[in-house]
């Protein structure tokens, strides 16, 4: 009994005390940069390296909602991307998330994110995680985002267990067919006005799956997302302040 | 004609003589009497052979052997004799629609389009469950029936395939581009919390098809990166073992020194899951030397608070003890005719471990302690997972010390010559991840590219076992049952 007292004490205590001000480790691979002098065959060569189709040629540009920082591209060319290990990713609209080489850290936490304009979810927010296909990483880390170390509980961030009692819904994962029918449904079933967070770079654009054809990317095209997350999977620390950010509290 | 092979070891195609279905069924009878156990049945992107693969633990061998289709419409199943070949079965009808007879169970497996018929069980006392697909926590999806008499559980029926997005057609798909070399980020996202186990499977293919020799300095840092995952991934789930039955203050504990393990991946390389650390031909951080220091200290601090935790929320604790002790058991009889693997296995008692049965890499030279238990309950399952934490902190530090001393400093290897990897070849590449074996086959055509890849995560192999574990429970035990496995939906639908 008295370890067990011990033990409560010592975990009795915020592990991160402002989730806003935290600077994640150094060789966490967060905003990639492009670097100016490039070499376009370079540019050339690095394109085909990418799996997932995240950059984009003429000018020379980085999807980051097809991006899957698996940072290959930049060990291959260092001379034409670095990525910083800046964590604030997260954007409103789609086109925000392609970069180009005038983009920089603080540059891009300016524009990224527009807050919502509606004040309705500003102090409380309950989100229902949809995954459609996801791995496993994102719903992971979704879940880390509310444990004793990250605690978005904290700011009145919760997940709750049914579409009813939710303000949106994250959705994580490529959209599988399988999965088309049942997310539709629990869309459906959250109350308006509704939010839609479309949670690492499989939901954002299919990533690495993109050219599945197992895939029903149709709710996208119906619906229009509110907040797109980037990473795959993003850090806690990436989801928390891109729905805080859109909430305006940051 | 059947090929006896070793893990990683290089098959010609043309040496494997085709045989008849018929006659391939038999054989394959022949070698499970005799304590072989089905690893892959799967046929080739043409539907023109199926290819068999049996491992022979005791022996670490593996048998392939394959057959033509030519036509054949149907075989007697062998799932009639051998349980464990039922998910093997169904998968091959669902993909050449060869039909086996007399199949006990032959339902879709992902397929959707027709509607999936559930066993009933008609009586007035009984009343049908339905859970899924979205469940109310944040995980995967998957549909559960139970068909429950009162509060107790006679019969769970799963049907998954929510997640199918055909990885291994994209595995196919990109190398006919040529890109079969650089499909990492494709195996890092096969299942998200086994990256690093996945990934090294598929480079351990390519590394024997391209016949690459990697560093032994890279070999240690993946390996490392394994055994990290697999303390990572274990505190994880004896914390959210402890969350199911609503025992916060210990799964929070639990959870709290996960995040320590998991953020010293990060500290390697720049992931919390590993992604980005392993490519084919070595890996692409190396450790510096301050950070080999603070990773042995930091193990050797949560190996400590481990066992603290572990003795004041588990062992100690009567409340939990007498939710874990005796729920969901698994019998030894049941996981061996199931044909289960990894710690579902080990934990009733079947002595099943790739890194002692089939050992590559640093494996070989230092072997890494093997648990078994014999009860096969929850609670079993809980302390094999916190003996394998104990036992690969300790493998850790050891080849951390191997690690510094060691000359060559070489983590990738550069002049990679032969990038062209061999045409008509087959290897086998066998990974013990943190739920389990997982295997990746290739076989490659004649323009050397991958003519078929084949992925089996353990969670194929143990989706099984959760029908058997709730068995005669209450429904309020089948999340804590759930998550004393916690299998993968992804693994199984690929």
């Amino acid at each position: 009994m008295k370890n067990l007292l011990i033990n409560t004490v010592v975990h009795r205590k915020q592990a991160i005390k402002d989730n806003s001000k935290a600077v994640l480790h150094s060789k966490f691979i967060g905003l990639p940069m492009i670097l100016k002098n490039r070499d376009p065959q370079d540019e050339l060569c690095c394109e085909k390296l990418c799996l997932n189709g995240a950059i984009l040629l003429s000018p020379f540009r980085i999807d980051l909602g097809k991006c899957s920082f698996c940072k290959r591209c930049s060990i291959a060319f260092p001379k034409l991307i670095c990525f910083t290990s800046h964590h604030k990713l997260s954007a409103t609209s789609r086109e925000m998330l392609i970069i180009d080489d005038t983009c920089d850290n603080e540059s891009y936490e300016k524009r990224a994110i527009l807050p919502l304009k509606s004040k309705i979810f500003k102090r409380s927010l309950s989100l229902r995680s949809v995954c459609a296909g996801g791995n496993g990483a994102c719903e992971a880390e979704l879940n880390a985002c509310f444990n004793v170390n990250f605690d978005a509980g904290r700011y009145g961030i919760k997940m709750v267990a049914s579409p009813r009692h939710a303000d949106g819904i994250i959705i994580s994962g490529p959209i599988t067919g399988n999965m088309a029918v049942a997310l539709e449904k629990a869309f459906e079933a959250t109350p308006n006005p509704k939010l839609i967070i479309l949670l690492g770079c499989d939901a954002i654009s299919g990533g690495v799956f993109a050219n599945s054809k197992n895939l029903n990317r149709s709710f996208l095209d119906r619906n229009i997302p509110t907040l797109y997350i980037p990473g795959a999977p993003p850090h806690p620390q990436t989801i928390i302040h891109g729905i805080m950010k859109m909430l305006d509290r940051v | 004609m059947w090929k006896s092979i070793k893990n990683c070891e290089l098959v010609n195609l043309k040496e494997l003589e085709p045989l008849l279905i018929t006659q391939l069924r038999e054989e394959i009878l022949d070698k499970l009497h005799s304590g072989g156990r089905l690893l892959a049945l799967f046929c080739d992107r043409n539907i023109h052979f199926i290819y068999c693969i049996i491992a022979l633990d005791k022996h670490s061998q593996l048998m392939m052997g394959c057959a033509f289709i030519h036509g054949a419409a149907e075989y007697e199943s062998l799932t009639q004799h051998f349980p464990a070949c039922e998910m093997f079965e169904r998968e091959l009808f669902e993909t050449t629609h060869i039909r086996p007879l007399n199949h006990p169970n032959l339902k879709p497996l992902r397929n959707h389009s027709n509607p999936f018929l559930f066993h009933q069980v008609h009586s007035k006392e009984v009343h049908e469950v339905g859970v899924g697909p979205v469940h109310a926590g944040i995980i995967e999806p998957g549909y559960f029936r139970f068909n429950a008499l009162g509060e107790k559980i006679l019969h769970l029926e799963i049907q998954l395939g929510y997640q199918h997005k055909g990885i291994e057609k994209l595995f196919e798909d990109f190398s006919k581009q040529g890109r079969g070399l650089h499909l990492e980020p494709l195996a890092e996202a096969i299942v998200g919390d086994s990256a690093i186990a996945h990934t090294l499977a598929y480079v351990h293919a390519i590394e024997s098809l391209c016949k690459l020799k990697v560093p032994k300095r890279a070999q240690h840092i993946r390996t490392l990166a394994l055994e990290l995952e697999r303390i990572g991934n274990h505190l994880g789930n004896i914390g959210d073992i402890l969350g199911d039955i609503g025992y916060y203050l210990g799964k929070d504990a639990f959870i709290a020194l996960k995040t320590e393990v998991i953020n010293a991946m990060l500290k390697i390389c720049g992931s919390r899951f590993g992604i980005s650390l392993i490519s084919v031909g070595g890996v692409n951080y190396s450790l510096a030397d301050d950070f080999v220091q603070e990773l042995a200290e930091l193990l050797t601090r949560v190996k400590h608070n481990a066992k603290v935790y572990f003795k004041i929320h588990v062992t100690e604790n009567s409340s939990v003890l007498s939710r874990l002790e005796g729920t969901g058991i698994v019998t030894l009889q049941d996981a061996m005719n199931h044909g289960f693997v990894g710690l579902t296995a080990r934990s009733c008692g079947m002595d099943l471990d790739v890194r002692s049965d089939y050992p590559c890499g640093v494996f070989q030279e230092y072997p890494i302690k093997n648990t078994l238990f014999e009860n096969g309950d929850v609670f079993d399952r809980t302390v094999i997972r916190f003996v394998e934490i104990l036992h690969s902190i300790e493998w850790i530090i050891q080849d951390l010390e191997r690690y510094t001393t060691s000359e060559s400093r070489e983590i990738f290897l550069h002049n990679s010559s032969s990038t062209h990897y061999l045409a008509n070849h087959c290897v086998v590449s066998l990974v013990e991840g943190w739920r389990g074996e997982i295997m990746h086959c290739v076989l490659t055509d004649d323009n050397g590219h991958f003519e078929r890849y084949k992925i089996k995560d353990a969670s194929f192999n143990n989706w099984n076992a959760l029908p058997l574990a709730v068995y005669g429970e209450g429904i309020s035990d089948f999340p804590l049952c759930n998550k004393s496995f916690n299998l993968s939906y992804s693994g199984h639908d690929l």
